[in-house]
């Protein structure tokens, strides 16, 4: 179900009434809990365009991880350390787990790719065609679930006895969909709490869900609706400059897309007397790629980092060791975006980029020719991929070069000292490379990711055109209705607003975050609670008037 | 690299630098006591009060209607994937849309597979006449008397669900087409379109010009106007530049006071340092020209134009006349890969129309004429005579006509209770167009489906699209064009949904324009209409008397530029 729609006002209202409605009776509110999450799923909109929700049933899959993993972690935690039959029960969790999350995201893909190889070897493989529906959610909740039962095995946590409860951790509906991803450890105890909400917490859902919903609305949907996907659905028709100002539009609208959804959950939890962990903290201001996926979906690279990173080995082994650690981590953290070459290259173009930065952040500091000759070393490396991609046929060719133009942009940016005073220049670069890469995260295929690349590559020059960045309805009300003296003024905000919307969505991002959550949070705290609903009904009246209707958060699609 | 790694700073970690940190979760104790302040659940229910306020009052205040967020018939049904899909049956329709979809899906990758080879294939021009059923070749001396039997191609013996009305008034277009097949010298078969934004990448019609080519052989790019008057104008085969100071005045905004727009309908004026310049693609179709013509005005207060060929300067050209006119400088070249560049070199304000780059051999041209955002009625700017003389001497066989996208606005304003308006324009720019040359046919393509946001949950096609596709049918035949239904071909109503749905995706963001797939999938369904017209009238024309190719249009200022050596020739791509 879409936050930013009337559905939810209509789900979530009734839902919290139930809920503090029956807060002395734990078990009651628990399956209020419950009901509302799978009805959640179920129902979801239907959205403006795009596809259809998965069908009601995949719940089912929903169901059948929590009884799985809730058997498996109580077998797991009576039986003692090392015995097999222990390890053979994480072992039909991950199976369970794992195995439905390849079926329905990655194995159509293997079967496309392993056709793709045998073609470009001129072999002919009669494989079929896997076209499945993703189940929604279906890489949030596979991840969450299994944080329980690899803590229980680890022993870390010990196992849930409830199931009711444990299957609210699993289902909790504001992060059901798109996150952030909950751990075990982190929520369960939460559930055995005391249920607590206060004024402050109504302040602080208040403001994180309007929040959340003009992020997701005004800097996410209005800009995609009215310029990166009429650029990205025919790059060649466009500009260099309309293409790469369309990367960095795309680049404000994932992050705005993504993390009002994650404001929303949170507020809502809050509501319910819940706390979720933070999943972005202004990661553009990331200074290399490191600290980049620190401060992105930081659910999901923390997730990586702590149950498949740390496990390998983490960097403790042999230095060949942990570079390879750190190319498997950052390969899946691209990889589970989506199953397609394209991610298959933005899987690579991240690790290579962090792989270079841990060189660089870990070498000896007295031998000063090292950095450029492993630059050098990585790039061919890279160009070698790429070129061996390419030779197989798997894509253009200009989108790989275009993939390695943008690992020269954090290669450069590893390059230059990590000084305060040049701490503007690293930002600036990162914030390029996370903008460029992108072009293999919003790109359909191989094909238009290189059209795309194509166009920054042999720059034109051709400019702007005019209107592109207009915004019609204002144009339209400031030619009618506003008196002349303010029309020119008007009129040329109008003309540029979609331009002046980015460049103001950006500038936000880049401030220190205390500046203006503080002074934010301050205000929610002042306002009357009339002027609260006040607030929220004029957000909603955005969702309603400025864009037709809400459209699907791109992490659904995840 | 034998010396130790450092850890990096600890103020500058990220996310994989750093050790595991253990910690030991239990879960035991279970504290049912409640907190949930008083205060909190009244600030929160006075809020969700004003807000339900505010969500009753549009429907009580008349005057607020239209904030209401949920209207009747808007096509909201609350909780759709299971009220909406299950208990009400919409799966099925769904199912049948998305059928829908995968069907446009498979025509797509069809469309796209046919034209990679077209697209890539070094295949020299002109040479492709291996259809021809008579065994003659290209060049042979023995001309045809007759119409010879016809056998129709595989390829274009697919079934065609939407194929041209009025087809009988392309004869004159098949007539020519059929000489081109034959490969008679001289046989050069020319059609051009003008049309909304919907042409101004070249996309749709450089797919038509490249599928006819690659049929029938090879004739050059055409038409292409002087400077580039907006950002979407491009053609595609033709690496264009131009730079300095053009002035350029498209037909839409009527800003040539005396009606003369030149054939695509835009101008270009400089007192002096306007540079154009044109080259053929590097390879594959489109890469060789052998004849370039400068379409210019000439006037009383006129300047002088320097043309360079491959870089060296051939001609100065000065517009200065007694009076206006339009005049057409042609320069021959032997036939390869050339260069062509204009400059306007001042003595005076100097105004040029454009530049056809074509080879003198049997085969297509296609111009492609876009004038971005022009309402139809625009083209009635055009002076009759000045439109006349330009439509006569570009020899023209076929006029193609593809506008609406823009008239779609008028729904909420001129066109409310009746086409009558839009029909009578329509008429009118016909009939001004086909009196340059009234033999050559006349072929109008409704406009594509438009659609917009219906309600809160779907997109429709625009209630004025289906409209308008009937006036330009009633139009179309009425003035003797055939007409091809771009909008039924795309599916009828509401198609645009699904060409937006489909993957490749066929339709734009703003359910206007097409893709470059779903541009190819229009050409594609024209093409094989045409086709299926020409197989018609090669199997009624079987045995009647052939026409002769006769003589091109006129041209009185040639510059033959025979010792110019083409970057690259037949005979080079030949040998490859």
């Amino acid at each position: 179900m879409l936050f930013a729609s009337f559905d939810f006002l209509l789900f979530v209202v009734p839902v919290l009434l139930a809920y503090w409605g029956l807060a002395t009776r734990p078990r009651a509110r628990w399956i209020v809990l419950l009901v509302a999450s799978y009805f959640f799923y179920c129902a979801s909109s239907r959205p403006v365009s795009g596809a259809l929700p998965t069908r009601f049933t995949y719940v089912g899959l929903l169901a059948w991880s929590s009884v799985v993993d809730y058997i498996c972690a109580r077998v797991i935690a009576a039986l003692p350390k090392g015995s097999f039959a222990k390890n053979l029960m994480l072992g039909i969790s991950l199976c369970t787990n794992l195995g439905l999350l390849c079926y329905f995201k990655y194995v159509g893909f293997l079967l496309d790719a392993v056709h793709d190889v045998a073609h470009a070897l001129h072999l002919e493989l009669a494989l079929p065609t896997l076209k499945l529906a993703l189940p929604i959610g279906i890489s949030f909740y596979t991840f969450q679930s299994l944080s329980y039962t690899i803590d229980v095995w680890r022993g870390r946590l010990e196992p849930e006895r409830n199931f009711l409860r444990f299957s609210v951790f699993i289902a909790f509906f504001p992060q059901l969909v798109a996150g952030p991803i909950v751990r075990a450890a982190d929520f369960l105890p939460q559930l055995r709490q005391r249920l607590s909400v206060t004024v402050e917490d109504v302040n602080f859902a208040a403001y994180r869900v309007s929040k959340g919903l003009l992020k997701k609305v005004l800097l996410g949907d209005y800009i995609a609706a009215n310029f990166t996907d009429l650029v990205f659905s025919t790059p060649e028709q466009y500009s260099s400059l309309e293409n790469l100002l369309a990367l960095y539009a795309f680049t404000l609208q994932i992050y705005a897309d993504f993390s009002g959804y994650s404001d929303i959950a949170i507020g809502i939890a809050r509501l319910l007397g819940f706390r979720l962990n933070e999943n972005f903290d202004r990661p553009y201001q990331a200074q290399h790629i490191g600290d980049f996926w620190r401060r992105w979906h930081m659910t999901l690279s923390t997730w990586l980092r702590d149950y498949l990173f740390f496990p390998l080995g983490g960097s403790r082994g042999t230095p060949a060791r942990t570079y390879f650690n750190l190319w498997l981590t950052m390969f899946l953290v691209g990889m589970w975006h989506g199953a397609s070459w394209n991610f298959v290259v933005y899987g690579n173009l991240q690790a290579a980029a962090m792989l270079y930065n841990r060189f660089l952040r870990t070498r000896p500091k007295d031998n000063l020719q090292l950095p450029a000759l492993l630059g050098v070393s990585v790039g061919i490396g890279l160009l070698a991929v790429l070129l061996a991609a390419s030779a197989l046929s798997l894509g253009t060719s200009s989108a790989l070069w275009f993939g390695f133009g943008a690992f020269l942009v954090a290669a450069l940016n590893g390059l230059l000292p990590e000084t305060t005073a040049w701490a503007p220049v690293h930002v600036l670069l990162m914030f390029n490379f996370a903008s460029l890469s992108r072009v293999f995260f919003r790109a359909d295929n191989l094909e238009i990711a290189g059209k795309i690349g194509g166009k920054l590559v042999h720059w034109d020059g051709l400019g702007v055109r005019s209107g592109l960045f207009r915004m019609q309805g204002l144009y339209d009300w400031v030619g009618s209705a506003m008196p002349p003296t303010l029309q020119n003024g008007g009129l040329w905000v109008a003309q540029w607003g979609v331009l002046l919307l980015i460049a103001l969505g950006l500038a936000h991002h880049m401030t220190p975050a205390r500046w203006t959550e503080n002074l934010l949070t301050r205000s929610f705290r002042a306002l009357p609670a009339p002027a609260l609903g006040l607030v929220l009904s004029a957000i909603c009246l955005l969702v309603s008037q400025l864009l037709a209707g809400p459209r699907p958060n791109i992490y659904f699609s995840f | 690299m034998t010396a130790p790694e450092q850890e990096p700073r600890a103020d500058h970690r990220g996310i994989l630098e750093g050790d595991d940190r253990v910690r030991h979760v239990s879960l035991q104790g279970d504290d049912a006591s409640v907190d949930v302040a008083p205060s909190a659940l009244r600030r929160w229910g006075w809020g969700m009060a004003t807000l339900a306020l505010l969500f009753v009052t549009p429907y009580v205040v008349p005057g607020l209607s239209r904030f209401a967020p949920w209207r009747p018939g808007d096509g909201y049904i609350p909780f759709w994937n299971i009220v909406g899909r299950e208990l009400m049956g919409q799966g099925k329709q769904q199912e049948a849309a998305r059928a829908e979809v995968a069907r446009l899906e498979e025509l797509a990758r069809q469309a796209l597979d046919n034209a990679e080879p077209a697209a890539s294939e070094d295949e020299p021009a002109g040479r492709n006449h291996a259809a021809l059923p008579t065994g003659s070749v290209p060049g042979d001396q023995s001309v045809p008397k007759v119409y010879p039997a016809y056998a129709v191609p595989a390829a274009d013996a697919v079934e065609v669900a939407v194929g041209i009305e009025n087809v009988a008034q392309l004869d004159h277009y098949y007539e020519r087409l059929t000489l081109t097949e034959l490969g008679l010298p001289g046989a050069i078969t020319r059609a051009s379109q003008w049309g909304d934004s919907v042409l101004g990448g070249d996309g749709l019609t450089s797919a038509i010009r490249r599928r006819l080519q690659h049929r029938f052989g090879d004739a050059g790019h055409g038409f292409h106007s002087l400077g580039r008057y907006n950002l979407s104008y491009v053609h595609q085969g033709v690496r264009y530049g131009d730079r300095g100071g053009w002035r350029t005045c498209e037909i839409i905004f009527k800003c040539e006071p005396d009606g003369r727009y030149g054939y695509a309908g835009v101008t270009s004026r400089s007192s002096g340092g306007g540079t154009s310049r044109w080259r053929t693609a590097a390879k594959g179709i489109g890469s060789s020209v052998s004849r370039f013509e400068f379409w210019y005005a000439k006037d009383p207060e006129g300047g002088r134009f320097q043309v360079k060929v491959d870089g060296e300067v051939e001609r100065v050209i000065d517009t200065r006349a007694d009076a206006p006119a339009d005049a057409i400088t042609s320069f021959w070249v032997p036939d390869g890969e050339h260069s062509f560049e204009v400059r306007a070199i001042g003595g005076g304000v100097a105004r040029g129309y454009g530049v056809v780059l074509e080879r003198d051999n049997p085969g297509i041209v296609w111009d492609e004429l876009a004038l971005i955002g022009s309402f139809t009625q625009r083209l009635d700017y055009q002076d009759p005579e000045h439109l006349a003389w330009q439509v006569d001497h570009r020899g023209v066989d076929m006029l193609v006509f593809m506008f609406g996208g823009n008239d779609v606005q008028r729904e909420t304003m001129d066109l409310v209770h009746t086409m009558q308006p839009y029909e009578d324009e329509y008429a009118r720019v016909l009939r001004k167009f086909k009196a340059g040359r009234p033999s050559a046919s006349c072929l109008v393509m409704s406009l594509m489906d438009h659609g917009e946001r219906a309600g809160q949950f779907g997109v429709q096609s625009r209630r004025i699209v289906p409209k308008l596709v009937l006036s330009q049918q009633k139009v179309a035949l009425a003035e003797g064009c055939a007409f091809f239904n771009t909008f039924q071909a795309m599916g009828g109503k509401d198609s645009i949904a699904r060409w937006y749905n489909a993957r490749p995706q066929l339709a734009g963001a703003d359910f206007s324009h097409p893709t470059i797939a779903g541009q190819e999938l229009i050409a594609t369904l024209l093409y094989r209409a045409l086709m299926q017209g020409y197989a018609g009238f090669r199997k009624d024309h079987e045995g009647k008397p052939l026409p002769e190719v006769g003589p091109g249009p006129v041209r009185d200022d040639i510059v033959k530029l025979e010792s110019k050596k083409p970057s690259k020739t037949d005979a080079d791509a030949g040998a490859k």
